[in-house]
């Protein structure tokens, strides 16, 4: 697969020479010498100083095969792929160099974000924001074509699938809520108050991942064997679109919590957007010529016109929140699909659909979390801010789920990178 | 398809089918269907003690606010779980929980340890939240949904167009749409445009004459299946439950580590996860002869990449069972149980062997030993010799990893110990170590390094007059032995709850039309259509439902101005 890029075989004997000269003879120093260079003094150590070289595979061998407790044993590390990326973050090796091309589109995507957001954000300020413009319509559009097309060109460098590292996933997360930032745009035109959050998180996440992410991070690496299986594409990319789907969601409650709140003469957020007197759009006849002849006439109950102060607000909130269910509701049912199909993969891979793994049991958590919303939802007490508030938290929930498991090395998952 | 699905229910539930369109028979099966629940109810009222405190305990369960309350608590439980360390022993847990607070960590180890929270996921509080939250999700079930089912199957006409007109206060759609002459070829013309229109978008409508004969009501509905999801959601996840609990229950767990060329008896690898494994099934079982089995290593093997990271680990498998005596056995002197292969695999990470009821997985190795030929000086002949390994691991201070080594004693052949300080009588002790199958380290005396060699590569190293070939390691393979009667009904519940989860995200829109009827002509018995109004309400996709609505009308603006056209 990507054995062509590099000379074979004597890499590995020839940084073992190496190594074991630096070494006292001791018996353990050398049995490794890649290991030695980590451990030791070669100054080519590794990233965080220490290496996994094993990868998680054999780390779970490590522990001793005690007997498995009943639904609670967890004795076993195993390499959850997004877990994994972390592991992966800490190998300098790249097989496959970032092409320019490569660079220059994960640069252009950047652009068009920050086009993006510029132009929700500005209209916004400015109070012109009317559903979604063609003009931002186009750089989304852009960014998401770039960020595709960056994801493909890597997956045919790679020769895998391009969800093995942190770079890969962040990139793949950026493209996932702009893609969903496209179809809420297209099943509620009427607000354009969705791009306003999606376009700055979308930039944010690919800012992180090109800026903040040390080059060697970038590179695509080689899959270690637990990742070696067709499930890889399956149960990853839902998990990611999950992931995204649930962000936007939380990030709608979030904007319905802030209308919420800022509607005073000082700082009215509900003015945001203009596009949101709803019945004005029916009662434009199809026919303009011939209106009088057939009317209609839209029936208007509760009192205030939609020009009214209060109901343009209403409706605003009513359009985050709905915004919101829509999300999460789709972003859910991802969620279920992506657990499933890690627990599936799991068995077939490891014998146990289940084991308890800290990463496991956040996506657990955040699957009940969300589910106390849809719930929250229907349950006549709770009022739509109560849920809203729920339903904002979920970001930090998703947000520990995807890297924070990783990045406080809870539980039995200190792979490193972060923390040390 | 949504629309099958919508029908099919329909059709399977009450047997009302779309034949009765417009049909006042509606209205008497809604009354039967009504009748017979209030029938129920008042018999179970009536019955005796125990049964009234089932339904009020039924009724406790099913209430949404618990069940919120059920949720809530289990995902605070499984945090907490991740934040303390799991299965470690009780004397970490009063001390060091919280590191530097020795008091603070007594009193927090003791409670964890008196909840059984340093085994979380096996602790009777979790297990009893899961059990009472499954509990919760049947009752629901029963309580909840399923009535709603049986309301939801019924299709409702509303004869009143003031209430069609008020379902735009809930925030959702509703017109009138006022034409002067709609229509224009008698009646009917008009509700067929709206339920064409309707049509179009995927709903399945009903339109029938009112009884009084003062005009035409329309009842519309799509995506029912959203309405009955979440039922399936709830059964799906009961069976998941049930699936774990078979799992832990019934099933058998085991590891065995074998070595190259060995052959292990699955039998006694095995263990019970309960006294009801035991009882159920024998998965070291052949199901064709009902020998047991036994699992033969033919040869592992590691796949490197070119920068010697792991790329994959294989074990060649056989499984084979008792074969028939030879007759000759005793004739050769043979000691070994002669034994038959019966399937043969090659397996490796996510690529298990299965074989019937069994599985076997692989999940680590283990360096075993290293074949080395010997030339004990340079007039003797060389020897092969195989030189076990143990484990190192941890035994070496601040070398970490997987380590094993071994030590081989050789004689040198003039009886006399080259530096003099390896063993007493001319033992020139080497030790080999290795990290992996790549290549091996070895030290001579006194712990001095002669080298790493590739086993294989044919190059000697030695002291003295004493060389050393390494031939090649021999390792051995573990497995995760599993059988697991509980994987169907979980996979089972697992294919359900994803089909449900998304057929969840269906909203399920209701429309409402009246059309009022205007007598015409002295006797008053023609009549012409009048006022439309038309309206509906969704349960999820509120904002998308309006545009909908919006669009309907004006589509069925744009058909009356074209009947008006043409009839012109």
């Amino acid at each position: 697969m990507t054995g062509g890029r590099r000379p074979c075989g004597g890499a590995g004997a020839g940084s073992s020479g190496r190594g074991a000269c630096t070494t006292t003879a001791t018996v353990a120093r050398v049995g490794h010498a890649r290991r030695t260079a980590a451990t030791g003094h070669t100054g080519e150590g590794l990233v965080g100083g220490r290496s996994f070289d094993d990868g998680g595979w054999l780390r779970c061998a490590t522990r001793s095969p005690g007997p498995l407790a009943p639904l609670g044993g967890g004795w076993r590390v195993r390499a959850l792929p997004e877990a994994q990326e972390v592991y992966q973050l800490s190998q300098t090796s790249a097989l496959v160099s970032l092409t320019t091309f490569e660079q220059v589109l994960s640069k252009f995507g950047f652009g068009s974000l920050f086009a993006t957001t510029s132009l929700y954000w500005g209209k916004a300020a400015l109070g012109k924001l009317k559903g979604h413009g063609t003009l931002e319509k186009s750089t989304m559009a852009s960014a998401n074509a770039a960020l595709l097309l960056l994801l493909c060109l890597r997956w045919i460098d790679a020769g895998h699938f391009p969800l093995s590292n942190m770079y890969e996933s962040l990139l793949f997360l950026s493209w996932g809520i702009s893609s969903v930032h496209f179809y809420l745009a297209y099943r509620i035109p009427q607000s354009g108050i969705a791009g306003t959050l999606t376009s700055p998180t979308a930039l944010g996440v690919l800012a992180f991942a090109t800026l903040i992410l040390p080059p060697e991070l970038q590179k695509a690496t080689a899959l270690v064997p637990a990742l070696k299986s067709n499930w890889l594409f399956m149960h990853v990319s839902v998990m990611m679109m999950s992931y995204a789907t649930l962000l936007v969601g939380s990030l709608m409650s979030f904007g319905y919590l802030l209308i919420d709140t800022f509607n005073n003469s000082k700082m009215d957020l509900s003015k945001l957007d203009l596009n949101l007197d709803l019945g004005k759009v029916a009662t434009e006849p199809a026919f303009p010529a011939e209106a009088e002849k057939v009317e209609v006439e839209l029936v208007a109950e509760g009192g205030e016109g939609p020009d009214s102060p209060s109901q343009g607000k209403k409706d605003l909130l009513d359009t985050c929140d709905d915004l919101a269910y829509r999300s999460i509701g789709l972003g859910f049912a991802f969620l279920t699909i992506g657990i499933i199909s890690g627990a599936v993969w799991a068995n077939e891979a490891w014998g146990s659909y289940w084991s308890w793994d800290p990463k496991e049991t956040w996506a657990l958590i955040t699957w009940l979390f969300y589910a106390v919303y849809l719930h929250g939802r229907i349950y006549k007490d709770w009022t739509p801010k109560k849920t809203a508030a729920v339903s904002a938290s979920g970001f930090v929930i998703v947000w520990i789920c995807y890297v924070g498991v990783n990045l406080f090395g809870v539980g039995l998952h200190s792979y490193g990178f972060f923390s040390k | 398809m949504e629309r099958n699905l919508a029908r099919g229910k329909l059709d399977g539930g009450v047997s009302v089918s779309s034949e009765e369109e417009g049909e006042p028979r509606a209205q008497t099966l809604t009354v039967e269907v009504g009748g017979t629940e209030k029938g129920g109810f008042v018999k179970e009222r009536t019955g005796s003690s125990r049964r009234i405190l089932f339904r009020r305990v039924v009724r406790r369960l099913a209430k949404l606010n618990f069940a919120i309350g059920e949720i809530a608590f289990l995902a605070l439980l499984s945090a907490l779980g991740t934040a303390v360390e799991q299965n470690k022993a009780p004397e970490y847990y009063t001390s060091q929980l919280i590191d530097g607070h020795p008091l603070l960590s007594d009193i927090l180890g003791n409670l964890v340890l008196l909840f059984g929270f340093d085994h979380m996921y096996s602790s009777p509080v979790y297990l009893g939240m899961c059990a009472l939250l499954t509990a919760s999700l049947m009752a629901c079930s029963y309580q909840t949904q399923w009535p709603m089912v049986k309301v939801a199957q019924r299709w409702r006409f509303i004869e009143d167009p003031d209430r069609v007109m008020k379902l735009s206060s809930s925030g959702l759609r509703a017109y009138a749409v006022r034409a002067s002459r709609p229509g224009g070829k008698g009646k009917g013309s008009t509700m067929r445009k709206v339920s064409s229109v309707l049509g179009d978008r995927g709903y399945e409508t009903f339109v029938k004459p009112k009884e009084d004969g003062t005009g035409e009501v329309l009842y519309a509905f799509k995506g029912l299946s959203g309405k009955f999801a979440p039922i399936g959601v709830h059964i799906s996840m009961v069976l998941v439950v049930l699936g774990a609990s078979i799992s832990t229950t019934c099933g058998w767990h085991g590891t065995l580590m074998i070595d190259e060329g060995e052959e292990m008896p699955v039998k006694e690898a095995f263990r019970p996860n309960s006294f009801l494994a035991s009882a159920t099934n024998e998965p070291w079982k052949s199901r064709e002869s009902g020998k047991d089995v036994y699992l033969k290593l033919n040869k592992f093997k590691i796949d490197y990449y070119p920068d010697g990271k792991v790329e994959q680990f294989y074990s060649d498998l056989s499984v084979t069972e008792d074969a028939p005596p030879s007759p000759y056995a005793s004739l050769l002197g043979s000691y070994k149980r002669p034994t038959e292969e019966t399937f043969q695999k090659l397996i490796s990470v996510n690529n298990p062997l299965r074989f019937g009821a069994l599985t076997a997985y692989q999940t680590d190795w283990a360096v075993s030993g290293v074949r080395v030929e010997v030339t004990a000086g340079e007039a003797s002949e060389p020897s092969r010799v195989f030189v076990p390994m143990v484990s190192l691991e941890g035994k070496l201070g601040e070398v970490g990893g997987r380590i094993w080594g071994g030590v081989l004693p050789v004689q040198g052949d003039d009886g006399e110990d080259d530096d003099g300080e390896g063993g007493g009588d001319g033992v020139t002790n080497f030790t080999i170590v290795a990290r992996d199958l790549q290549n091996v380290g070895v030290y001579g005396p006194d712990g001095k390094f002669l080298g790493i060699r590739r086993p294989g590569s044919g190059r000697k190293l030695g002291v003295g007059g004493i060389t050393l070939k390494v031939i090649e390691l021999s390792s051995s393979s573990g497995l995760e032995l599993k059988s697991d009667p509980g994987v169907p009904v979980v996979y089972t519940g697992f294919a359900f709850l994803m089909l449900t989860t998304v057929l969840s995200y269906v909203s399920h829109s209701q429309v409402w039309a009246h059309l009022a009827w205007e007598s015409e002509g002295e006797d008053g018995r023609r009549a012409r259509e009048g006022d439309l109004v038309i309206g509906g309400t969704t349960n999820r996709a509120k904002r998308e439902f309006q545009n909908e609505v919006d669009q309907v009308v004006k589509d069925i603006q744009a058909k009356m101005m074209m009947s008006r056209r043409t009839s012109r």
